[in-house]
């Protein structure tokens, strides 16, 4: 896989992504309606408290509640936009832009109560794509697509990494405790398999087994090519698992989005 | 195998941004409470410092319970997120509603223990899980044909240090009680 097919596939994936989440979003939007948990009425406590009261109220028509429905839609069309094959340097370059800054406008209306980790993984994605594609408009130059697949690399095995590292700090984790209190306050699916998960000794393997897998994750990149794919499918079942058992389906897409950038850096070393 | 740097303006410019973005998420994550990363992300809006600590503070699970009787006497625990199906790993929009309500009564429960919610979070910021439950309790007593929703939020009990404790948060009057 070269650069730039890794790029498309990244791009496509990402794209997909942006639109599930974005669809998600506007499919409740009674929550962005008055008296909804992201009303702005409410959202705007905090955002006067922390930055300039007039600043807030500028910014009130684009994040109100038709302002954050268009956003949405924006995002839906913007990422559809970007997954036109053959599309020129500088419309993609407009696209991603347009992407990264309605990334970081939603970022900062939800921020802290409503932002998730396919967010952040969105805008790292879109923020780097813009440069990539503002550099084929203005300054043809291949390496800048290889330091972007390098730079996605890194900070998604981070994210494996740090997830791991918190986990082995916290007791409860390293007790295999946490499964038992996911499944009594209702976060975690109400199976025999994950009731079984909740008692030992299989609490302990599991909580051990998705440490493990997130602290080796960076390993990826010393693997042969054959092993790499392997991996990736491992962490995508693991993305699939979680999603299925504890409703958080946003992150399959996000994450996976990565991995044509992980295959590409792991094969270049 | 080489390194693909040119002297081209746009790499360079490029290798700076996405270097520094790294090694700076690199120490937000690493250390987490060091008061020069607490500094930056007081001044970051935008949240552009990504935090990666998925489900390891284990002190924000919590139960929800309800009661419709003014007196609070018939609890019963809500679901966290009470929409499962086989098509969950792809499509669950209704799940996000359930989340917002956890993260809400996240930061009401950090209310009533008088700490921040984050490192970078000022106090302020929690009157918003407040105001969006009120809402929240209004809307559910009405669906429900009550005139007043009791609220009783439970942290799981985590360890000596963090012992449970029960916020009780009714709806109309909107007082917030604490019962460790």
């Amino acid at each position: 896989m070269d650069a730039t097919t890794a790029l498309q596939w990244t791009t496509w994936l990402g794209a997909l992504s942006t639109i599930q989440v974005a669809l998600g979003w506007l499919s409740q939007a009674k929550l962005f309606r008055e008296p909804g948990l992201l009303a702005w009425s409410v959202l705007r406590l905090r955002a006067a408290k922390r930055r300039r009261p007039r600043l807030t109220e500028a910014v009130t028509p684009l994040v109100g509640y038709h302002g954050v429905l268009v956003q949405l839609a924006l995002r839906v069309i913007l990422a559809g936009f970007t997954m036109w094959p053959s599309l020129p340097a500088a419309a993609s370059a407009l696209a991603c832009t347009a992407l990264f800054c309605l990334t970081l406008l939603w970022k900062w209306r939800q921020d802290p109560f409503a932002v998730n980790g396919n967010d952040q993984m969105h805008m790292l994605l879109w923020g780097s794509l813009a440069l990539v594609h503002l550099g084929t408009w203005w300054f043809p130059d291949e390496k800048v697509s290889h330091l972007c697949l390098w730079f996605l690399t890194a900070m998604v095995l981070l994210s494996y990494a740090t997830g791991g590292l918190a986990k082995v700090v916290d007791a409860n984790w390293r007790g295999g405790k946490v499964f038992g209190q996911l499944h009594e306050v209702g976060v975690l699916r109400d199976l025999a398999a994950t009731r079984g998960l909740c008692q030992a000794p299989w609490c302990h393997v599991a909580a051990w087994t998705v440490i493990a897998f997130e602290l080796v994750a960076p390993l990826v990149l010393f693997l042969p090519p054959n092993v790499v794919v392997a991996v990736l499918c491992g962490l995508l079942l693991f993305h699939v698992v979680n999603a299925w058992l504890l409703a958080i389906q946003d992150f399959t897409l996000a994450w996976l989005t990565f991995f044509p950038a992980v295959y590409y850096t792991a094969n270049s070393f | 195998m080489a390194l693909p740097f040119s002297q081209a303006p746009w790499t360079l410019v490029c290798t700076a941004l996405w270097s520094g973005w790294f090694l700076v998420s690199l120490a937000a994550q690493l250390f987490p409470r060091h008061r020069m990363i607490r500094a930056l992300r007081r001044r970051d809006p935008f949240g552009l410092i990504p935090g990666f600590r998925f489900f390891s503070e284990t002190e924000s699970i919590i139960r929800i319970q309800v009661s419709h009787d003014p007196e609070g006497r018939h609890w019963q625990t809500l679901p966290a997120y009470n929409s499962f199906s086989w098509w969950t790993p792809l499509w669950n929009s209704a799940s996000r509603r359930d989340h917002l309500v956890t993260a809400y009564v996240v930061g009401l429960i950090e209310l009533a223990e008088k700490v921040p919610v984050t490192e970078h979070h000022e106090r302020a910021l929690l009157w918003t899980p407040y105001a969006a439950l009120s809402a929240f309790c209004r809307e559910q007593a009405a669906r429900q044909g009550a005139t007043q929703v009791r609220f009783r939020l439970q942290r799981a009990p985590v360890n000596a240090a963090n012992p449970s404790f029960t916020v009780v948060f009714c709806s109309p009057s909107l007082s917030v009680r604490e019962t460790r």
